[in-house]
């Protein structure tokens, strides 16, 4: 069975994921912010790490260099809500840069994010 | 003269000697003083201050009275000098006395005076240095001192001479001139001029007449007027609405204001306006009865215009701040809804559906919570501003957030203020201290504390009005106080703005602060925050202060609406003015088993139910509807039957309190969105 990391600070959105990616037939697990989420994938292998953008203590931006730095191989999928304190800079297109396979922009069409997620693993 | 000329005693046999020396003395900086008893004489010399002593040997004491001071101690030993037809031999051999051959010649008789004083002041420097040398070291300092001490005396005395010189010029008949008068005492240093044309404020100086001593450069030129054409005159000489700053009523209200009167004026010039801070007070010159008044001006327009463009600036930057955090906020909630509508498409236990839906619904309470803060956040309609009794609300809030918080967290309440009557609106006021006491207990955490609600009147003046943003007058201070950690310096001015937050995404919006901030500056009054590691944060909230309570306004008439009979026949009646929640309203309440009657319209509604008042077992109607509102509705329904149960709600409207719709004849009081038990429970136990 894959394994996916879920990183997203909403408590909603974190519960919703991971119980549409085990619906999906994945072994999905669930912090709220980069640093916990790093802390796990330095434990734990996973074969794709879906990870937020603005969180609390360590965002996405950050949470995904380091964790590309960790393992490279790790495949990651970018989300935002966009806004906050984003003005003239394009988030997404940065973690692209980075080396996300795919970013999307919040709310996700969960269809759209499961065929992204089977084609990616 | 100074103190320190010196001083020549004369022994005179008359009032009316023939050698009066004060005359001649005394134009030459040499203070006499004029004894007619040798005993007065020899008081003075013994008090030490006297150079030299003058005895006519006519005079029957002067023989003996020389021989005394010859006798006295050294140091203390002025200069005597006889007066005398022949040189009285007996002097022979005495060091400090000379012989005055009468009868007098004057010049002669002062040449020698003077002489022998200066040899007897130098003589009496001599023996000071010889004794100084010794002394200097350790005198140096209290040297120092003195010469500080004698300089202020001089000071003094200048000052004190010149206001002399002054009032002699005005017993003298030297009348006040009515233009500009360079000798006048207040005016006759040219650096006064120089200092008050420098200076970028507008000055004048005007007499208890209100007439204009002096103004400087600034304020003719604000005036448009050359200052001949402005002095001696009153202010009613200058056009509207100028004359009105400068007015004799004003004027003589300052003059009898303790501190002066000081302010902001608001005022109309050519097409603009003008914002200016204006002042004057009382000030007199010693001598001159009359009090004289000292005014100032200073053009704020420029300083305001960019202030308003600034905080212009800022609002939109809140704007930008907050479209960009109501999308984020809102597409999580978004998504959070699709994730669970699509787990719901997929799947088919129905216990699994259930619990969905109830993450489906915990997202739209939240949504809806937000929707509520940014409504509270930007409406810019009427608000409820009444009189209210600050201490009820601080009561109230002070028992609920006891019942919520944990227990390790304190609350503490103190009252000093007899009148605690303020303007603003009850509910939202609620809200804000509802919002403070929260942020103080999330900051005490775990560990516990202190909060302190503390509510305390203040008079707010000129000088703190700059500084608190307030106008000035009386304010009630509401404080909420915490022991905690404090907020970081850092964050602590971008508290205030929307979307702001430290706590996590889910359990706060960062709206709370902005809020606070919008209903405390609609009601006129202003929030200030202190925050320190060691002290924990204190927010202080202004209000202004109200004598009595004010009437409450009148609801804002309603546009008018053609709406159209729905259904009839049934005994449960329903009016919504919004078909999209009417429907899906009705739909529930027939599930539920009950016979339903919906309108869209108020008044179609209240003449179904007039002719059908027995068969109707219930009433429910929305607050806020075109024509005719819910409370009006309830108003005549309950007139014509009163024992009709009456189910009210409302969305949003804080003019509406549970008083006024029981004073309507409602039962209940509901808000929007309706739960669904809620409404069940509330609709069986009325019609029961």
């Amino acid at each position: 069975m894959k394994s996916i990391l879920v990183m997203e600070d909403e408590a909603l959105v974190r519960q919703g994921l991971v119980e549409l990616l085990e619906t999906a037939g994945f072994n999905a697990q669930a912090v709220a912010d980069g640093n916990q989420g790093l802390e796990i994938a330095a434990k734990t292998s996973f074969d794709l790490a879906i990870v937020d953008i603005f969180m609390p203590l360590k965002d996405g931006i950050a949470t995904i260099m380091e964790l590309k730095k960790l393992s490279p191989l790790l495949k990651v999928i970018a989300i935002s809500g966009g806004g906050n304190i984003v003005r003239d800079f394009d988030y997404l297109e940065y973690a692209q840069a980075l080396g996300a396979v795919k970013c999307f922009q919040k709310p996700v069409n969960p269809d759209e994010l499961l065929e992204t997620i089977a084609a990616v693993i | 003269m100074s103190p320190s000329s010196p001083l020549v005693v004369q022994l005179c046999r008359s009032a009316q000697d023939d050698f009066d020396l004060s005359k001649l003395l005394r134009r030459r900086d040499i203070q006499v003083s004029v004894c007619l008893h040798a005993d007065a004489c020899f008081d003075l010399v013994r008090q030490g201050r006297v150079s030299a002593v003058i005895l006519d040997l006519e005079h029957p004491s002067a023989t003996g009275l020389a021989l005394r001071i010859h006798l006295e101690e050294a140091g203390a030993r002025p200069i005597v000098g006889l007066i005398a037809p022949e040189y009285p031999e007996f002097i022979k051999n005495w060091s400090k006395s000379f012989w005055i051959p009468s009868p007098i010649r004057a010049s002669a008789a002062i040449e020698r005076i003077e002489l022998f004083i200066d040899l007897g002041l130098a003589e009496a420097k001599i023996e000071g240095l010889l004794l100084q040398v010794d002394e200097e070291q350790q005198k140096t300092e209290a040297a120092v001192r003195n010469a500080e001490r004698i300089s202020k005396n001089v000071e003094k005395e200048i000052l004190s001479r010149t206001r002399q010189f002054a009032a002699n010029i005005q017993t003298k008949g030297h009348k006040p001139s009515n233009g500009f008068n360079p000798d006048h005492p207040i005016l006759n240093a040219s650096l006064l001029n120089q200092t008050l044309n420098v200076l970028p404020l507008m000055v004048y100086f005007k007499d208890s007449t209100s007439r204009f001593v002096y103004l400087n450069h600034q304020l003719a030129s604000f005036l448009r007027k050359d200052q001949d054409e402005v002095l001696g005159r009153l202010a009613t000489s200058l056009p509207e609405p100028l004359a009105g700053l400068f007015d004799k009523e004003s004027d003589d209200k300052a003059l009898e204001t303790p501190g002066g009167i000081h302010g902001e004026r608001r005022i109309h010039l050519d097409g603009k306006i003008k914002t200016l801070l204006f002042g004057k007070q009382a000030f007199t010159v010693e001598g001159i009865e009359k009090p004289y008044l000292l005014g100032y001006g200073l053009d704020l327009s420029d300083q305001k215009v960019m202030e308003e463009k600034f905080s212009q600036t800022q609002k939109l930057e809140a704007l930008g701040t907050m479209a960009g955090g109501i999308a984020h906020d809102f597409n999580n909630l978004l998504f959070a809804m699709l994730l669970n509508l699509s787990l719901i498409q997929r799947s088919t236990a129905e216990e699994r559906r259930e619990h969905y839906i109830g993450q489906m619904r915990q997202a739209c309470e939240r949504a809806k919570e937000m929707t509520g803060q940014i409504l509270t956040f930007s409406k810019q309609q009427e608000h409820q501003i009444t009189s209210v009794d600050l201490t009820e609300i601080i009561d109230e809030v002070h028992s609920l957030s006891r019942s919520v918080t944990p227990k390790n967290i304190r609350f503490e309440r103190s009252y000093r203020c007899l009148n605690p009557n303020c303007l603003a609106d009850p509910s939202q006021l609620h809200q804000v201290l509802m919002n403070l006491v929260n942020n103080a207990s999330y900051a005490l955490g775990a560990s516990g504390g202190h909060i302190t609600l503390s509510l305390a009147d203040i008079e707010v003046d000129a000088q703190d009005h700059i500084s608190l943003d307030l106008k000035p007058g009386n304010y009630l201070k509401v404080g909420v106080q915490d022991d905690g950690p404090g907020i970081p310096s850092e964050i602590l001015p971008r508290i205030f703005d929307p979307f702001f937050s430290t706590k996590p995404s889910d359990e706060g919006t960062g709206l709370g602060l902005a809020v606070a901030m919008g209903i405390v500056q609609r009601s006129k009054g202003c929030i200030t925050v202190v925050s320190n590691k060691d002290s924990g944060t204190r927010f202080d909230i202004y209000l202004p202060q109200t004598e009595k309570p004010l009437a409450r306004g009148d609801q804002r008439p309603l546009p008018l609406y053609a709406g159209k009979l729905v259904g009839f026949e049934k005994c449960l009646v329903v009016v919504e003015d919004e078909i999209l929640v009417l429907r899906p309203l009705c739909d529930f309440l027939e599930d539920e088993g009950f016979k339903v009657v919906p309108f869209e319209n108020p008044s179609l509604a209240l003449e179904y139910c007039k002719d059908h008042l027995e068969t109707i077992s219930l009433v429910l109607t929305d607050q806020n509807m075109p024509e005719m509102s819910g409370l009006a509705l309830c108003r005549q329904l309950s007139e014509c039957r009163s024992d009709l149960p009456l189910i009210l709600y409302s969305g949003y409207s804080s003019q509406l309190t549970l008083e006024l719709a029981i004073e309507a004849g409602a039962k209940l009081l509901l808000s929007k969105p309706l739960r669904q038990e809620e409404l069940l429970d509330a609709i069986k136990q009325l019609m029961v």
